[in-house]
């Protein structure tokens, strides 16, 4: 589609500069969906609800003839848990999402709010139900899912007011989000996974075991994944400014990144063994180049039958 | 083992060993702070910590090994055995390389001829085998010394070819020379040559003069030289007086003469008048000396002056008296020699002095009561002495005014002020005459009767106050006579020599009582004991006062047939001024000033050094006159300048050197101790034994060890490098 903004939506520090987050989701998740021919999200029960009128984004083959038969009006058929897919996104403000880095404009927590707005707008616009979570040393704000359209600018608003904070267990946020979230529904986490990596995964596996659907975008800057500094330095860890560690990046820049390394891979498999969803995010790409990176993956998912 | 330093000042290299802890404590007060997420990757246990911060440790100190490692091979530590001794660092040792200063005395007495050869040519004959006997790596410096110290080779060279070539041109001997002068030089060359040991040899013949044993300070001055030096060498002190072997005679068979000084009678020469030139002989032995000695003029034989001189008594001294006129005004060279025998040292056996012939000397007569008669004014007799009517060129050019017309614009261009009864002087005028005899200009002044007792106030200049007058002109009755006994100075004495001196007839009716001031002398007094002529210099010129005026009516003196004489002797005298130095010493600048000529700008003349060499030398203007300044005054002898005018004249200077030079005296054994106190100054005549001397003097030999500390360096350099690529290969950065 035409679209003037087009160029604001293509760079995710539009985003902080211009505070408007709304705006932004349009536009990344319409260029996205104008190239897709369905939203790969959807529920999974069969058990028939209501008909609805057919809007973009439905398939073809849940249109009701029988109905248009009688009408001349497109209906599809909605299913119990279609109509009521409820999606949680638990938004990470702890400390250390607020690293920026020099590669990138935006620091982690602004990139992955870009992008839980244009999964909420996607979503919202779907006529599924969204809701937010956030925390930092335990949790902020809790906003339950809804798919109404005004919902949507709730939750920008939500997000925009975000602040990142101190130190985060993520796993104990989650456990306490499992015990929390009664229904069912879609758990979409935004976090760089800075902890402990098996008590990452249990707690994950503790999501999953309510029979939830899980998705983890691990959001990381560049620097992190390449740990690319030479001169010595005084790291200060952002999540508790009092502790600074003098360290020499040449001597252990070994070390670190076989370390990063291996909690990426174990936060991974545990992720992808437990039959969930992980994808990493990299501050430097755009909302839109993951979104359709994603979503395209997610669609790839479907079509071969392997439903999450 | 000893152990030592040859290089201390590079030990302060060693502060470089703190580079590399320097550098780390800057860079990490200059650490940059970063916020940072993923701490949990970046805590280290503490093994691991203290395994990185031991690698870290380890390559610091490679890094700081190799700094101190360089410092200190460029500090050059040496060691040597046991058995050569603890304690300061010799100059000489055996097997070590060595820098070796050579001084070869230059004065004239080693060019004094025993048999067929002079201590000179042995000098250069034994260096120049010793400088081939030398090891490779062995240096040489040569210096000559003379008055002032000459270097041939400076800085020391290894070049053997260019050795031997310094050494063939070492110049004649001639005039003195200052052995003290050239140990201090040598001691300077020494402080910046590089070899372990160190050696100045004196090739002398060993003349005590050269030596000068009675200035202790300057000796005790060169001990403390040497014990600054970072390494202090050996003194060698090598007598070459007398020829080695058999063959020739040892000792001198013929009295060595010499005409040591040449005096003038006069220090104003003009054209016609006699002139006194004496010469002083004098006899070094052995044996007495009877020599024939003439005066040349330009270097041409004075037709006549041949006279013999003798016998003089081995050390004794005679003196001969030439009487010359010279006829043309300009530059001449006096020079007094010996007829050529059988001399051991000719060089001394002639002695110059350049005289200047003014053409006119330029005289200003102030008459204080001019007479409308002949012969009637104060100054009439004076200038008809000075300046008779009819000589076409008078030895004085006398110009005569009033004392009204006396102003400081008639007395420019005068040498000689003469104030005859003047009654008194502005204190402008005695302000004048003041700045115009300081300058060189003469002034005589004959009170008479109407001179006032202060007639000059208190000028600094007055030779003696006036007092008061005694006998009265009018009466013409004699109160006193000249008294020739009296007579002092080569002015008016030679006036008063003889039987009857013509000045004792001369008659004073009346003369003025004279109190001489401080500095003044009285050169000759009346038969009453009152001063009659007080003298006194000041500044370049002098002021005579005579106690009596110059015309008929105070007395017969302008009668008597020695006024003439006594008043030219007088203004000569005073035109001369005190200034007039004869020569200068080896060293000082010459300057010959040609006044009254002018040449274009940056005009250069020739000027002939004593050497036998000319050279071009660039002219000053300064007014109406050309000056000549020549600073390079090391040989002494007679500097002849050619004038640009009048063609083919020429102006002299003489750099005159030490006297006694002459006197061949060897030095002491007792006075030869009394040098070697307190430092290693060996004296030996026998200079075959050197080598040898100074492989005894050196002890065992000393090894440097700089070698092994630059490859120890050098190491230090690999493992630094080996240690940085395998931190950076295991930490993921190569």
């Amino acid at each position: 589609m035409a679209n003037p903004d087009a160029s604001l939506a293509n760079a995710p520090d539009a985003l902080a500069r211009y505070g408007r987050l709304e705006l932004l989701a349009r536009l990344v998740v319409e260029g996205v969906m104008s190239g897709l021919h369905k939203s790969p999200f959807k529920g999974f029960s069969v058990e028939f609800a209501e008909h609805r009128q057919y809007g973009p984004g439905d398939e073809i083959r849940h249109i009701d003839w029988r109905a248009y038969g009688k009408s001349d009006r497109y209906f599809v058929k909605e299913y119990e848990e279609e109509t009521n897919l409820k999606a949680y996104i638990v938004l990470d403000a702890s400390g250390s999402m607020g690293y920026a880095g020099t590669k990138a404009a935006v620091s982690k927590l602004d990139h992955a709010r870009g992008l839980a707005a244009a999964l909420s707008y996607l979503m919202i616009s779907q006529r599924d139900a969204v809701g937010l979570v956030t925390f930092d040393t335990e949790i902020r704000t809790m906003i339950p899912p809804k798919s109404a359209p005004g919902h949507f600018s709730l939750l920008c608003k939500a997000m925009e007011e975000t602040a990142v904070g101190g130190e985060t267990p993520l796993s104990t946020v989650l456990h306490s989000l499992a015990d929390r979230i009664k229904r069912r529904g879609l758990v979409i986490v935004m976090s760089d996974g800075f902890d402990k990596a098996d008590d990452l995964v249990n707690a994950l596996r503790h999501l999953r075991h309510r029979r939830h659907e899980v998705l983890f975008f691990q959001t990381v800057a560049p620097e992190e994944e390449e740990f690319p500094f030479h001169r010595p330095a005084k790291f200060r860890n952002l999540e508790r400014p009092d502790n600074t560690v003098r360290i020499n990046p040449a001597a252990l820049r070994a070390t670190y990144l076989e370390r990063f390394n291996e909690h990426r891979r174990v936060l991974r498999e545990g992720i992808i063994a437990m039959n969930a969803d992980y994808h990493k995010v990299s501050t430097a790409e755009t909302h839109e180049r993951i979104l359709l990176d994603y979503l395209a993956a997610r669609s790839a998912r479907g079509r071969s039958g392997a439903r999450g | 083992m000893t152990w030592g330093i040859l290089n201390v000042a590079m030990l302060a290299g060693l502060a470089g060993i703190s580079l590399p802890v320097v550098i780390h404590l800057l860079s990490r007060r200059r650490d940059p702070v970063l916020d940072w997420g993923a701490m949990q990757f970046l805590e280290m246990g503490p093994w691991s910590r203290r395994r990185v911060n031991l690698a870290d440790i380890l390559l610091m100190l490679a890094r700081m090994a190799m700094l101190g490692l360089v410092a200190l091979a460029l500090s050059r530590p040496f060691w040597k055995p046991k058995d050569a001794g603890a304690g300061a660092i010799s100059g000489s040792e055996a097997g070590a390389r060595r820098d070796v200063v050579l001084i070869v005395d230059g004065s004239a007495s080693m060019g004094r001829r025993i048999g067929e050869s002079t201590p000179r040519d042995r000098a250069i004959a034994w260096a120049k085998t010793y400088v081939n006997g030398l090891k490779p790596g062995d240096s040489v410096a040569v210096l000559v010394a003379k008055d002032s110290v000459k270097a041939l080779v400076d800085p020391p060279s290894f070049d053997r070819v260019k050795l031997e070539a310094a050494l063939a041109k070492v110049p004649a001997a001639r005039g003195s020379s200052d052995l003290s002068a050239a140990v201090g030089e040598a001691f300077r060359i020494l402080e910046k040559s590089g070899n372990p040991s160190r050696d100045v040899i004196l090739l002398t013949d060993n003349q005590r003069v050269a030596w000068r044993p009675g200035e202790p300070a300057r000796w005790a001055l060169l001990r403390d030289l040497r014990a600054r030096l970072p390494i202090a060498p050996r003194l060698w002190a090598l007598d070459f007086s007398k020829p080695q072997g058999p063959a020739g005679p040892t000792v001198e068979t013929a009295p060595n003469g010499s005409v040591t000084s040449l005096e003038l009678s006069r220090g104003m020469v003009v054209p016609g008048l006699p002139l006194n030139v004496t010469a002083t002989v004098s006899n070094a032995g052995p044996g007495p000396l009877t020599r024939p000695i003439e005066l040349l003029i330009d270097g041409q034989t004075a037709p006549g002056t041949g006279q013999v001189v003798g016998p003089i008594p081995p050390g004794g001294q005679s003196s001969v008296t030439f009487r010359v006129t010279l006829d043309e005004p300009g530059g001449h060279l006096l020079t007094a020699r010996l007829a050529p025998a059988d001399d051991p040292m000719p060089s001394d056996d002639e002695a110059s002095r350049p005289v200047d012939v003014a053409a006119a000397l330029p005289a200003l007569l102030v008459d204080g009561e001019p007479g409308l008669e002949p012969l009637s004014g104060e100054t009439d007799f004076l200038r008809a002495a000075l300046a008779p009517t009819g000589d076409d060129s008078p030895q004085v050019k006398a110009t005569v005014v009033s004392a009204k017309g006396f102003t400081s614009e008639s007395i420019k261009g005068q040498k000689v002020v003469v104030l005859a009864n003047v009654d008194q002087l502005t204190p402008e005028m005695a302000s004048t005459l003041d700045a115009f005899v300081s300058s060189g200009g003469g002034l005589l002044i004959a009170p008479g009767d109407r001179t006032e007792a202060k007639f000059a106030g208190e000028a600094a200049w007055l030779p003696a106050t006036l007092g008061a007058t005694k006998g009265d002109p009018a009466k013409r009755q004699t109160v006193a006579h000249p008294a020739p006994r009296t007579f002092t100075g080569p002015v008016v004495g030679p006036l008063g020599q003889g039987d009857t001196p013509a000045l004792v007839e001369a008659d004073f009716f009346s003369y003025h009582m004279l109190s001489p001031r401080d500095k003044a002398s009285v050169i000759a007094r009346l038969d009453t004991g009152d001063p009659w002529i007080v003298e006194r210099p000041h500044g370049r010129g002098r002021v005579v006062m005579i106690a009596s005026a110059l015309d008929a009516e105070a007395g017969t003196l302008p009668v008597n047939p020695d006024f003439v004489p006594l008043m030219h002797e007088l203004i000569l005298h005073l035109g001369a001024g005190t200034s007039a130095s004869p020569s200068v010493r080896p060293g000082e600048p010459i300057t010959f000033d040609l006044a009254g000529v002018k040449v274009p700008a940056e005009t250069t003349l020739s000027l002939l050094i004593p050497d036998g060499t000319t050279i071009r030398v660039p002219t000053i203007q300064s007014g109406e006159s050309t000056r000549v300044k020549h600073a390079d005054t090391s040989e002494p002898g007679v500097y002849r300048l050619t004038r640009p005018n009048p063609p083919g004249g020429f102006a002299y200077a003489l750099v005159s050197s030490d006297p006694r030079e002459g006197d061949p005296t060897p030095l002491e054994p007792a006075e030869a101790a009394k040098l070697s106190e307190g430092w290693p100054l060996a004296f030996e005549s026998d200079p075959a034994k050197l080598p040898t001397l100074i492989a005894k003097g050196g002890g065992s030999p000393r090894h440097e060890v700089w070698r092994g500390l630059i490859f120890a360096a050098l190491g230090g350099l690999c493992l630094e490098v080996w240690m940085t690529r395998r931190m950076a290969r295991t930490r993921g950065l190569a």
